[in-house]
């Protein structure tokens, strides 16, 4: 038997809390987390109990109010927000271009044509403004300007939402194969049990008041995973215990 | 193509016939009060005027149009780069905001003649009064366009590290476009109203005869048929100012939105 190559961090949290308004409870409190370096991470909770603040202070748009986030590195790291926020006066291409531009790099079409073809884009997308997109479509836009800077960690703030249930399923298969192919760290922050459970290696529990993870459940199927895999009794077990876990938070 | 001049026939017959119920009835209250001529012309008097004197018209309108868009031109710009630094800084927003609302408040027709004895009656000075008239709606629209974009898109650009040059040019300010396009709409009548003012000050020393003078003079003359050829002049001009600039700004605003793909 192989030993197993040493796993390696990509960030750590300790001892995080973050509040807002200093009277109030904080929106985390002292949470210490350890993050692996080509994981797939879900966040799962009630609202208000501080997915979206995590995912935001890994991102660097908040800072802790106490403790410290330790980085292995300076990671390049990418956000795809509840709602596609494409800016509605350029195009596909230049909408995915935006993180690159804003870096001061030259326009690169063949580049874009890499990510949109990897996120299920054609070509004549690309020169299509954002109104004359499905909500789908524009959401395939905002993971290529995520994906465009070749992001370590790409962060993902309940993305699938807004979707219906088959696109859903459809585009968590394309995210997986997309984090297959780049090898990339991943968190993503929903509030649906199958999904979480059918994307993940992990799936972390919030509670709020304050903010912080009360279970972590390790989903030990291999990849690639197929929708079949929602018929296997580990994968129906592990979404009773998410499902009893946060119902019991919440009584 | 047929269905868009049905369409645009549709549009036009309300108002035309409106237009012709006002001229029979002004026709008929002047004949039957009769009304002497000094005092309110026939409308084919004034149809009379525009054959006769078309010259006269078509040359001061041009000079009052000359002097609006240069006026309308200078406070575009001076509004835009005024937004601009109000957006960015609180404090110059705060501490100049009382000053530009002057720009509202003032009296035009006070300030007129003092501009016109400081700066000489020239086409400057009546430029320099449309530019004050029109700087506040340009100002006031410009700021609200380049603080509208919301926080959602302020974060995405926060995110990928964005300067804030960076910020207010590929976000803030074509956000305020639409909001710009806007305040140079409402002040293309104020833009008009300005020039007339400035040329009526000016009056005859001025070397720029527009609608303005030929307005106020005939009115001195009792020449009233001239007086409304030249009002209604005036009124044509700031239409057609108001339809070209709606016409400009589509067209312009849809080139602009598809070029920005390749910047």
């Amino acid at each position: 038997m192989t030993t197993a190559p040493p796993v390696q961090d990509l960030v750590r949290f300790n001892k995080v809390s973050v509040t807002f308004d200093r009277d109030t409870q904080p929106i985390i409190g002292s949470l210490s987390l350890p993050i692996q370096k080509g994981s797939f991470t879900s966040l799962i909770g009630p609202s208000g109990c501080g997915k979206s603040t995590l995912l935001r202070l890994l991102a660097g748009l908040i800072t802790p109010t106490t403790g410290q986030l330790e980085w292995e590195g300076s990671p390049e790291t990418s956000f795809v927000f509840q709602e596609p926020r494409l800016l509605p006066w350029r195009t596909t291409a230049a909408n995915i271009w935006l993180p690159q531009e804003l870096k001061g790099a030259k326009f690169d079409r063949s580049r874009i044509e890499t990510i949109a073809q990897l996120v299920g884009l054609s070509h004549a997308d690309l020169d299509k403004f954002p109104r004359m997109l499905s909500g789908g479509m524009q959401m395939r836009v905002a993971l290529a300007r995520a994906l465009i800077t070749q992001p370590d960690l790409l962060l993902l703030d309940e993305p699938f939402a807004a979707l219906d249930e088959l696109l859903r399923e459809q585009l968590n298969v394309e995210l997986l194969n997309i984090w297959k192919q780049l090898g990339c760290t991943i968190v993503f922050v929903t509030h649906h049990i199958s999904e979480a459970v059918f994307l993940s290696q992990q799936v972390l529990v919030m509670q709020p008041h304050p903010g912080r993870i009360t279970t972590r459940i390790p989903i030990s199927q291999p990849y690639p995973r197929s929708l079949n895999l929602r018929s296997t009794s580990e994968f129906v077990t592990a979404c009773s215990q998410l499902s009893e876990e946060l119902r019991g938070g919440a009584t | 193509m047929n269905g868009n001049l049905r369409k645009l026939i549709k549009l036009a017959i309300p108002p035309a016939l409106l237009l012709s119920v006002v001229l029979i009835v002004w026709d008929g209250l002047v004949l039957y009060t009769k009304t002497p001529a000094y005092l309110v012309p026939r409308p084919l008097d004034v149809v009379d005027v525009f054959s006769s004197d078309w010259n006269t018209l078509l040359w001061a309108s041009l000079r009052t149009a000359l002097a609006a868009l240069l006026g309308l031109s200078i406070s575009t710009i001076l509004g835009t780069l005024t937004a601009c630094l109000f957006s960015q800084f609180r404090w110059i927003r705060s501490s100049c905001y009382p000053y530009v609302i002057f720009f509202n408040t003032v009296p035009i027709v006070a300030l007129a003649p003092l501009v016109i004895i400081w700066f000489d009656a020239g086409l400057h000075s009546i430029v320099l009064i449309t530019s004050i008239l029109t700087l506040f709606p340009i100002i006031t629209s410009t700021t609200t366009g380049l603080l509208a974009a919301e926080r959602h898109y302020h974060e995405l650009f926060q995110l990928y590290n964005a300067s804030r040059w960076q910020t207010l040019w590929k976000l803030q300010f074509p956000f305020a476009v639409r909001y710009l396009i806007n305040g140079i709409q409402t002040a293309c009548g104020l833009s008009i109203v300005g020039a007339v003012i400035g040329e009526h000050f000016a009056g005859q020393q001025s070397n720029a005869k527009g609608l303005g003078y030929l307005i106020f003079a005939t009115q001195g003359q009792l020449k009233v048929d001239r007086t409304f050829a030249a009002i209604l002049c005036s009124t044509l001009l700031g239409i057609v100012l108001f339809g070209t600039m709606t016409l400009l700004s589509n067209t312009l605003l849809k080139r602009w939105y598809a070029h920005s793909s390749e910047a």
